[in-house]
């Protein structure tokens, strides 16, 4: 049996693709294959088939668009874990569905908007905006855009946050047809 | 599961950091383009369409080749092809196209091609018509001498991407990969599902103009679609050969985390569910 472990390094809006009720990523032109270590041969690496825990990868360049990109991937000088980049980016996404807008050009310390929304302030820079969002829409994001890897929500506990987990769900309504000419 | 769940610094204790691993070399078709005679199903018109796609093989499967007696419904299923019909958007090295998903026509204008060709109607050598289906793809179509002319200048790699997305569709009928990927000479055709609702950038752009200013969309549609890429990155952690396989240890999950039935709800709901990752 085979599994997958592959990060995709250039999530974003702009790749998510929409039709009535799913979604499909594209654009997969950037994805890693995540190292994971071998049970048999120790030091070495394997897919993720194996059962094993992954391991961070190595620096592999800038690469992605600055709105969606984590700070480690811009700074690319220590080694990153595939999936966390990825879920920073999707809390990127989720901050933009929100607000409407992005939330920094760059992520590093001297972009001010970025130097608040990581040191804790996302959400009364929202206020300061006159946005308001629900609590835990503003604990969720603030727990997702944490600068150090080891401080943000894994993908398990993101999927148990009470933003996610409860509240009024709207599905969109139905989108027209293609025209066929 | 576990996956989802290990902390940065658990993947930190685990090891060196690693290089990324190499993807399997991805599997690719030979393709042809060509004008086609289209029979319109629902007007019954026909017009030469330029530019169909399909596999240079069409009809010629191993097994057709060998028996020469594959049933008719096998030797139809295996005459696939698409007509470009709207570009959809640019890609760093070519574009992509909406497609209309064509099958062989077994009517009038077949027999008519057949008999201007000066071959019996139904004949082998017939010249195959085709006829519209209401069915899109999106193809994306990358030029062979951009990727040369970019070689080594970019980090996105359109043949990784091919290889990439085969690896996560798998043998999963349900976790959707690329419908097939051809070549010529000149272009790399990746078929893909098709969405018709755009991208998620336009979603939010569409609330932004209705609400006459920067704002986003109001928390239960953002809930609903953000629930949808957390699947899809779900999928995209497990992602496991047999569906079912997945669907077990997601309503294992849910119970150990007593997370909510909505996922659960989404997978058995929508079976078919076009996702890739």
């Amino acid at each position: 049996m085979q599994s997958v472990g592959v990060c995709h390094r250039d999530l974003s809006l702009e790749n998510v693709l929409v039709s009535n009720e799913n979604c499909l990523i594209i654009d997969m032109g950037m994805c890693l294959r995540v190292p994971y270590s071998d049970p048999t041969r120790q030091g070495n690496v394997t897919d993720v088939t194996r059962g094993t825990i992954r391991r961070l990868i190595k620096p592999q360049g800038v690469c992605g668009k600055h709105n969606y990109m984590s700070p480690e991937i811009f700074a690319n000088t220590n080694a990153f874990d595939g999936f966390s980049i990825d879920l920073w980016a999707a809390g990127v996404i989720l901050y933009i569905m929100l607000t409407g807008f992005p939330p920094y050009d760059q992520a590093s310390q001297t972009d001010q908007r970025f130097d608040l929304i990581v040191n804790g302030n996302l959400i009364r820079q929202l206020e300061s905006w006159d946005i308001r969002l629900s609590q835990d829409a503003g604990d969720l994001l603030q727990s997702m855009l944490q600068v150090d890897p080891r401080d943000r929500l894994t993908l398990a506990e993101i999927m148990a946050h009470p933003w996610v987990t409860t509240g009024e769900i709207i599905q969109p309504p139905p989108l027209e047809p293609l025209p066929y000419y | 599961m576990e996956h989802a769940q290990v902390t940065f610094e658990q993947v930190e204790a685990n090891g060196e950091p690693n290089r990324p691993l190499e993807f399997p070399s991805p599997i690719v078709g030979r393709g042809v383009r060509v004008n086609a005679l289209v029979v319109d199903s629902n007007t019954g018109s026909r017009k030469v369409w330029s530019g169909v796609i399909h596999r240079e093989d069409l009809g010629m499967s191993p097994a057709s080749q060998k028996g020469g007696g594959g049933s008719a419904d096998n030797m139809n299923t295996q005459f696939v092809a698409y007509a470009p019909h709207k570009r959809l958007q640019d890609a760093i090295y070519g574009s992509v196209w909406a497609c209309v998903v064509l099958r062989r026509h077994r009517g009038v204008a077949a027999d008519d091609a057949a008999r201007a060709a000066r071959v019996e109607p139904g004949s082998p050598h017939a010249p195959i018509v085709w006829e519209t289906t209401n069915s899109y793809v999106a193809i994306k179509m990358i030029e062979w001498a951009r990727v040369h002319h970019m070689r080594g200048r970019l980090l996105e790699d359109p043949i990784k991407e091919v290889a990439a997305m085969q690896l996560i569709g798998g043998s999963n009928p349900h976790v959707l990969g690329p419908i097939e990927v051809l070549q010529d000479d000149e272009y790399l055709f990746t078929v893909m599902p098709y969405c018709s609702g755009g991208d998620l950038f336009g979603v939010v752009v569409k609330y932004a103009e209705e609400s006459g200013g920067e704002i986003g969309m109001p928390e239960p549609v953002a809930r609903f679609w953000f629930r949808q890429i957390l699947l899809v990155s779900y999928i995209h952690y497990i992602n496991a050969v047999i569906y079912y396989i997945i669907l077990y240890y997601i309503i294992l999950y849910i119970y150990e985390k007593s997370i909510t039935f909505v996922l659960l709800i989404h997978l058995f709901y929508y079976p078919q569910h076009h996702i890739i990752l």
